[in-house]
């Protein structure tokens, strides 16, 4: 067997050839197009430079630009924690065809492409549309509200988009929890609330923690929402890159936008898992 | 749970608020598509939902429209050619991964999923300078090949997945009665994995059709998919033509939920 | 300290009916155990005892009250769990102590009763460790401990041995035994291992398709059965068909078996005409000389065992019996021997209950 394993291992030549060629190296190279100097004649120069993080990091229109990625993407990401839990306990209890049903409620959304979902969002939230007429006939609100192009709507688009990545892995821990954990808190004295907070929570972690890291990565860098329902007053990181990089041709500048918002949000991301390390250490079984 | 009635008091109250609160989620979920769906079948000439009416008329509009056909075939292409691209070298990367064991197949494991653990846009934005270094800016190769790229760890995912539940021992046993390695393959493991191959190429298509940020990045001079046609097109005319085109989307995603569920079964899969 | 009284548990799903009345009683410090194969309904009356299923019918009493509207997390009872049902992410300590930590006790409290606890059942130094870091008889001593720290009325073990190799479950058996008369709490034992039903319990209640096939001490319930489906599951046993039974007194009666005719005590009141057998333990039967004893009949099979030869012998009007012999006698295969039996331990009994 080793000598068809040995020439077996080739055959991941196309694919590792594909990942390196085709993200590797760009990605490397647009490190150094961060440093590259503004273009005269091209988007970019031949020397070198650490301008353009000097100008992002010394800029304060930046950095709240920045900040308001970072905050808004831990928003939504709590917030599809929140309303992704109970789907994913509810999903987790489900046998059957009533799971198969579930199943697919969640998987058509998240096969659908983000633009169509966000799409869907502009037809709900316009002005005559179903939730305005819904919130006028039960005169919860006078006259219609004015959804469109606003922050709320970007965070509630962007949950709707998250909440499959969020729900499954933690309908796949909670599958994984034994019934008679609940049984044996509940023998002990354990109330429902008790249960949830000293038994469930802790052991669904090992999917709420990458169901967390997914869905902020993807949100901190998410394009097409803020895009198509931010509107123009206010600017995410993603959108002011693909601006300087499609409109204004600024490669190195869009290149160095890019790297600090990647490294922002990795960083989030080794904070949050610096302060869950214990709890993902005790809970993964 | 109606297997533990008695196991916590007033159970059957707080399971009603419960039961309340999971359908509104669903309603929350899904009414999107149902609104998209829902006023792409009205006869005004607002996009409304309820609609008012019914007709097809806007998916005649639609298919008159040269510039979301075009985008709808475009989309369509690229995304059957990375369904067979990207199953042909995730079904080679699996076979070649079997062969790790422990902590290096960890990594490939890993590796093989970069393109899905970095953030679209950071690949999007270095394909596009790598891309115009070599030549291939701006050209329906290069779009190709990022979504090639964008597309490979849902094919690889899947396919690894179906591998992983082929025993080794199989291949010993066809071996052991003279198979060579491209007849075991043949004969033996490809049947067995044949679901979850199509599966991935399913994945990988549909991925493909969805990408967005990636194809605006990378898009070929004068060729738009469908959801850049589709973003542009609601950008300057908010028509239930968009609505019609959606609807394609969407169905094409459910045909893609019912063949996953017929293949392997939803909640394998996912 | 408690007792239990159990009256017509019913419990039913869809069409299936789990439990069809089942009634038992449990004096106070007494251990039940429940035996039965699986699907018999015993783990289903033991999940109604501790309030995780809600029966449809019938009532259960503790200290007379009934507590079948309680829920589980109000009755104050222990339970063990098959699978120990420890949670992962605690130390054996914090396991131990989370019940009473629920009752909001002091910390320094918790910790005294949490070290006494681990102490009665052998644990302690193990208190840091988690439950996967320790092995498989430590962790269902974990669950036992964590049980008992909470003094419960009731103790409710479901099959708490089933998941243990042979040593360790004696060992353990032995643990659960000595604790519980200890501290004299009444307890229910689910359970399919006879022996380790016989072993621990003042009663066995022997179960059948929802019901309660026999309900006594062990020693009855293996000497005095009554059906062929309770001594068949509590050991070895030879059921040889009988005619012309006729009562003479309360439990006894004269029999045919085997063209001999035998005094034999049984079941009081089987109906007349009704289909019964002699049971026959293996250890009440041995080989006497062929013209001696009450059966003839010869060697079919032996097998040494070290400690017993074990012997089939097919009777001469074809039924057939199994015993244990001395490992030092000699048989010759097919040579004709007697059987001699034990009267006082032949016993006569339906072979389904009327």
């Amino acid at each position: 067997m080793t000598r068809l394993s040995r020439f077996r291992i080739l055959l991941a030549l196309p694919a590792v050839g594909l990942i390196f060629v085709f993200m590797i190296l760009p990605i490397t190279n647009m490190v150094d197009m961060s440093f590259r100097t503004t273009g005269t004649t091209g988007p970019f120069g031949d020397a070198y430079t650490l301008g353009h993080y000097n100008r992002i990091l010394g800029d304060g229109y930046y950095w709240g630009v920045l900040l308001r990625s970072l905050v808004t993407a831990a928003m939504v990401t709590l917030l599809c924690l929140i309303v992704s839990y109970p789907i994913a306990w509810h999903l987790s209890k489900a046998r059957g065809t009533k799971a198969v049903v579930l199943y697919a409620c969640i998987a058509s959304p998240l096969m659908t492409g983000v633009l169509v979902r966000n799409f869907g969002w502009m037809i709900i939230v316009a002005l005559n549309g179903p939730l305005n007429e819904v919130l006028l006939a039960f005169g919860i609100i006078e006259r219609p509200l004015r959804l469109l192009f606003t922050q709320g709507l970007v965070i509630l688009a962007l949950v709707h988009v998250f909440i499959p990545f969020m729900v499954l892995p933690i309908n796949n821990a909670l599958r994984n929890i034994s019934p008679t954990l609940t049984e044996a808190a509940a023998s002990m004295g354990a109330t429902r609330l008790d249960i949830l907070r000293d038994v469930i929570l802790p052991l669904s972690f090992p999917g709420i923690y990458p169901g967390v890291i997914l869905v902020y990565v993807l949100a901190v860098a998410a394009y097409v929402t803020p895009a198509l329902l931010g509107g123009q007053m206010v600017s995410y990181m993603p959108t002011l890159i693909i601006s300087e990089l499609t409109g204004t041709f600024q490669w190195p500048l869009g290149s160095a936008m890019a790297i600090v918002l990647s490294l922002s949000s990795l960083g989030v991301v080794i904070l949050f898992t610096a302060m869950t390390w214990k709890m993902m250490e005790r809970s993964r079984a | 749970m109606t297997s533990s009635a008695t196991t916590f008091a007033n159970q059957r109250s707080v399971s009603f608020g419960f039961a309340l609160l999971i359908v509104v989620l669903y309603i929350f979920l899904l009414a999107p598509l149902v609104a998209i769906v829902g006023s792409s079948f009205t006869q005004s000439l607002l996009i409304e939902f309820p609609p008012k009416g019914l007709s097809l008329r806007w998916y005649v509009e639609f298919f008159s429209r040269h510039d979301l056909v075009s985008g709808l075939i475009m989309s369509l292409r690229i995304g059957m050619i990375t369904a067979i691209v990207t199953t042909v070298i995730a079904v080679m990367a699996g076979l070649a991964g079997r062969t790790l064991r422990g902590r290096l197949s960890g990594w490939f494991q890993v590796g093989m999923a970069l393109p899905l653990l970095v953030p679209e846009l950071l690949t999007a934005v270095g394909l596009l300078f790598f891309l115009y270094e070599i030549d291939l800016g701006k050209t329906v190769v290069g779009l190709q090949m990022g979504h090639i790229l964008m597309s490979f760890p849902y094919a690889y995912v899947s396919i690894s997945a179906a591998l992983r539940q082929v025993p080794s021992s199989l291949e010993e046993a066809s071996a052991s009665m003279g198979a060579t390695g491209w007849q075991t393959f043949r004969l033996v493991i490809l049947p067995l994995v044949m679901p979850g191959v199509a599966m991935g190429a399913i994945f990988a298509f549909i991925n493909s059709f969805d990408l967005y940020t990636i194809s605006l990045l990378l898009k070929p001079l004068g060729g738009n998919t469908l959801p850049l046609a589709l973003f542009d097109f609601l950008t300057y005319e908010f028509k239930p033509t968009a609505a019609a085109a959606a609807t394609i989307s969407i169905v094409l995603s459910l045909i893609g939920v019912a063949l996953v569920q017929k293949l392997v079964g939803l909640q394998r899969a996912f | 300290m408690a007792t239990v009284e159990v009256t017509g548990l019913q419990k039913r799903y869809q069409d299936f009916l789990a439990l069809d009345g089942v009634s038992l009683k449990a004096k106070t410090g007494q251990l039940i155990s429940l035996l039965g194969p699986s699907g018999c309904g015993k783990s289903t009356t033991l999940r109604c005892l501790a309030g995780f299923l809600e029966p449809n019918g019938g009532d259960i009493l503790v200290d007379g009250e009934s507590i079948v509207s309680t829920p589980a997390n109000r009755r104050g009872f222990g339970v063990v769990f098959q699978d120990y049902a420890l949670f992962p992410h605690m130390t054996v300590a914090e396991n131990v102590g989370y019940g009473l930590r629920l009752k909001r006790l002091p910390k320094g409290e918790i910790a005294t009763r949490v070290y006494d606890v681990m102490k009665l059942v052998r644990l302690d130094g193990l208190d840091r460790r988690l439950p996967k870091e320790i092995s498989g008889g430590q962790q269902q001593r974990v669950a036992l401990a964590r049980a008992l720290v909470l003094q419960p009325r009731l103790l409710l073990l479901d099959e708490p041995l089933a998941n243990l190799d042979a040593r360790l479950r004696d060992e353990v058996r032995w643990l659960i035994r000595d604790v519980q008369q200890q501290s004299g709490i009444t307890a229910f034992y689910v359970t399919h291992d006879q022996s380790e039903a016989m072993a621990m319990s003042d009663m066995v209640a022997v179960m059948k398709a929802g019901r309660v096939a026999q309900f006594a001490t062990p020693r009855e319930i293996y000497q005095k059965p009554t059906e062929r489906y309770v001594a068949d599951f509590t050991g070895e046993a030879n059921f040889l068909p009988v005619s012309q039974v006729t009562g003479t007194g309360e439990g006894s009666y004269r029999i045919v078996v085997a063209g001999t005719d035998l005094e034999v005590t049984g079941v009081p009141d089987i109906p007349i005409g009704w289909d019964a057998e002699l049971l026959l333990r293996p250890e009440s039967l041995s080989l006497v000389a062929p013209d001696a004893g009450t059966f003839r009949g010869r060697v079919t099979k032996s097998a040494f065992l070290g400690a017993a030869l074990h012997c089939e012998i097919t009777l001469d009007d074809g039924d057939v019996l199994r015993l244990a012999a001395d490992p030092n006698e000699q048989v010759s295969a097919e040579g004709k021997v007697g059987v001699a039996i034990d009267r006082s331990h032949a016993w006569l009994m339906p072979k389904v209950a009327p």
